[in-house]
């Protein structure tokens, strides 16, 4: 079998491989190091771990744990103990943490090898990993590896768009992202991967820096369900060092081959046919209405009526704790240091040369809404409006309130469009973007529910296509069985983007 | 329009709206809606018009620089920050349209959960060097700062 054959397989495959000796851990990683400088003009990663430091780690090749070795990337948001963690921004750039993440240190105690971490927009702001430090992350769909043109590539979507490239790509099995406001799932569609963003509080946040304090959740990016749902239970639960990590609330998810959607009350939330949505998609969402609904399931339409003012809830808290939360960054204890003859000079150069425009412009808006005499507002106001929004979709949910309820997933799509090209992207703002494809997504951030992405099929253009999928809060089983299944009724098929 | 499926006899189907009819060939007797008829066909979205807004809000230099000075961030240009800013706020204008009356605002969205206390017994410590690993400036186990108290917006030293 060729090299990048045996990176393409699914986890369950390559654990019985190594089980029975087949390959070893570090036939594996030497193949993984070779796949990653293949594909670095897509510039997936910000750093790589060293591989003599990994292949002398995993030299005694524990066949008793349950990852066996096997390679994975973790976005740069993550700490990860003395390897650097810079979250694509000059603030973090010589930054090097001395310990690591709960979800990080949960997988490699699990047997899990680190290769790199990979890249992000700046502190996960932005929806097309196109501005860090590093520059931007290419799709490898549609990309010409041969003759690579600088100005013709699609972007990844973001913010974790480099770890999905990389579990694109075969550089990795599986990866850690982190969804704010739609950053797991967005780059899992235009990637063609599979995206989780779990329930807010099943997984721990420690370690892995603040974005939203109240919306952040860690995530996994995977090409197929069966290893996202594989390193969900690995990941879930409650961390004593992460105090919003729920107690007795998270099971582990157990998962067979054809799960039946007989009976699952599957709801199209309305209002996310909104404007400009492309054709494609809502043909696709009409598709897999249909999938379920001839598979035995109920499908009913739902409404959800604030969905229109989620993304201006989104905009509005996200800058109020982004301003509070970036205003750690003072070059004082960590960080980038800029010279001061005193302290607030020191601190106001060393946040203006350390953060990007697009960070400077969230935090100065997020001022502007805490101000005593907006917070009133703005800032309450938005937290109003969000519960009106957690409110619509807790009543869908539920079991036995009548009319628009009883509904077991939701499905809706994840974004507005395919893959945009990056001298379209390019032509907006990063907080325009953000507007334009988070549109979907931040919801389930806002009332904190799990929600999926899923690649369906191509596009005309032959860029994938994805569908999103969400349930009630800790219903990660039914969550993960529903996208199971659309995912074997779909046509969609990973390609090896070889050479 | 809720039920996915229906039994019709042929005489609720002659008069049964269009949807419904297109299926006729799969069946005389079953008339059942498919998924992909509860995929809305057109936008959602209510159009919310300027005249909806209240009036837009004009930041003077003054205010734009009183924001920047708390944040102690800022833009090269001053009246390009002014019009992100005032950008950013028209937007935000959009929730002032939506009813919020007798709502509570929501901090949390584990606001019906408890948070667990653990015990009160020291588990990690000693941990000085790893927290003075990353700092630029440190002396002996201080972290070394330029003298306080002088704000920015009293100084002339603006990073321009």
């Amino acid at each position: 079998m060729s090299s990048t054959d045996v990176l393409m397989k699914p986890l369950v495959s390559v654990l019985q491989m190594l089980r029975n000796r087949v390959i070893s851990t570090e036939e594996l990683l030497h193949r993984t190091y070779t796949r990653i400088n293949e594909t670095k003009s897509l510039n997936a990663f910000v750093s790589v771990v060293e591989k003599n430091d990994n292949l002398e780690f995993c030299i005694k090749d524990d066949r008793s744990s349950i990852l066996k070795g096997i390679p994975f990337a973790v976005k740069d948001n993550f700490s990860t103990r003395n390897i650097s963690t810079t979250c694509a921004s000059n603030m973090l750039r010589n930054y090097v943490p001395t310990y690591s993440a709960t979800v990080v240190k949960k997988l490699t105690d699990a047997g899990g090898t680190l290769m790199g971490k990979t890249n992000l927009d700046e502190f996960a702001m932005g929806v097309g990993t196109v501005d860090s430090i590093i520059g931007p992350t290419r799709n490898p769909w549609q990309y010409d590896f041969q003759h690579p043109n600088p100005d013709d590539w699609y972007i990844a979507g973001g913010s974790s768009g480099g770890s999905a490239v990389a579990v694109a790509t075969g550089a990795s099995y599986f990866a850690l992202g982190s969804d704010t406001g739609g950053s797991i799932r967005l780059p899992a569609s235009f990637c063609g991967v599979v995206g989780l963003k779990p329930t807010y509080g099943s997984l721990s946040r420690h370690g892995l820096i603040s974005l939203v304090n109240s919306m952040d959740v860690p995530g996994i990016l995977a090409r197929c369900v069966d290893d996202v749902v594989f390193i969900y239970n690995i990941l879930s639960g409650n961390d004593p060092r992460d105090s919003t990590t729920v107690q007795g609330k998270v099971e582990k998810v157990v998962m067979e081959e054809n799960p039946s959607v007989k009976d699952l009350v599957v709801g199209i939330p309305k209002q996310y046919y909104g404007p400009d949505v492309s054709p494609e998609i809502i043909d696709c969402w009409k598709w897999a209405a249909d999938t379920f609904s001839n598979n035995g399931a109920k499908v009913v339409e739902v409404s959800l009526p604030h969905t229109q003012y989620s993304i201006v809830c989104y905009h509005v808290l996200c800058c109020g704790e982004v301003a509070s939360n970036m205003a750690r960054y003072d070059g004082l204890q960590y960080g980038h240091r800029s010279d001061g003859g005193f302290t607030e000079e020191m601190y106001a150069k060393s946040r203006n040369e350390g953060f990007n425009e697009s960070v400077r412009g969230r935090i100065t808006a997020g001022n502007y809404f805490l101000l005593r005499r907006n917070y009133r507002k703005y800032y309450e106001k938005a937290q109003k409006v969000r519960r009106l929004i957690q409110t619509d979709i807790k009543k869908v949910f539920d079991k036995g309130s009548g009319k628009n309820s009883g509904v077991d997933v939701l499905l809706a799509p994840v974004t507005v469009s395919t893959a945009p090209q990056y001298k379209t992207f390019a032509q907006k703002t990063n907080s325009y973007r953000t507007v334009e494809h988070d549109i979907y997504t931040q919801s389930a951030n806002m009332a904190g529910v799990p929600a999926i992405s899923v690649p369906v099929r191509l596009s005309q253009a032959k860029l994938p296509i994805s569908l999103q999928l969400l349930a009630s809060n800790f219903n990660e089983g039914t969550l993960l069985r529903a996208a199971k299944f659309l995912e074997n009724a779909s046509s969609f098929q990973h390609p090896k983007f070889d050479f | 329009m809720l039920h996915h499926c229906c039994r019709c006899n042929w005489l609720k189907i002659l008069f049964r709206s269009n949807f419904c009819q297109r299926k006729l060939s799969s069946s005389h007797f079953n008339c059942r809606l498919f998924g992909s008829d509860l995929v809305p066909s057109t936008s959602q979205w209510i159009e919310i018009k300027e005249e909806d807004l209240p009036s837009k809000t004009i930041l003077s230099l003054e205010e734009v620089r009183h924001v920047e000075n708390l944040a102690l961030v800022q833009y090269e240009d001053l009246n390009f920050e002014k019009t992100i800013l005032e950008d950013a706020i028209r937007f935000a204008d959009i929730l002032l349209t939506v009813n919020t009356d007798d709502v509570e605002p929501l901090y949390t969205v584990l606001e019906d959960e408890s948070l667990y206390l653990r015990e009160d017994i020291v588990t990690e410590g000693g941990s000085a060097e790893n927290i003075l690993k990353n700092a630029q400036s440190v002396m002996e186990d201080y972290f070394v700062a330029p003298p306080g108290n002088i704000a920015l917006s009293d100084s002339e030293h603006k990073s321009n």
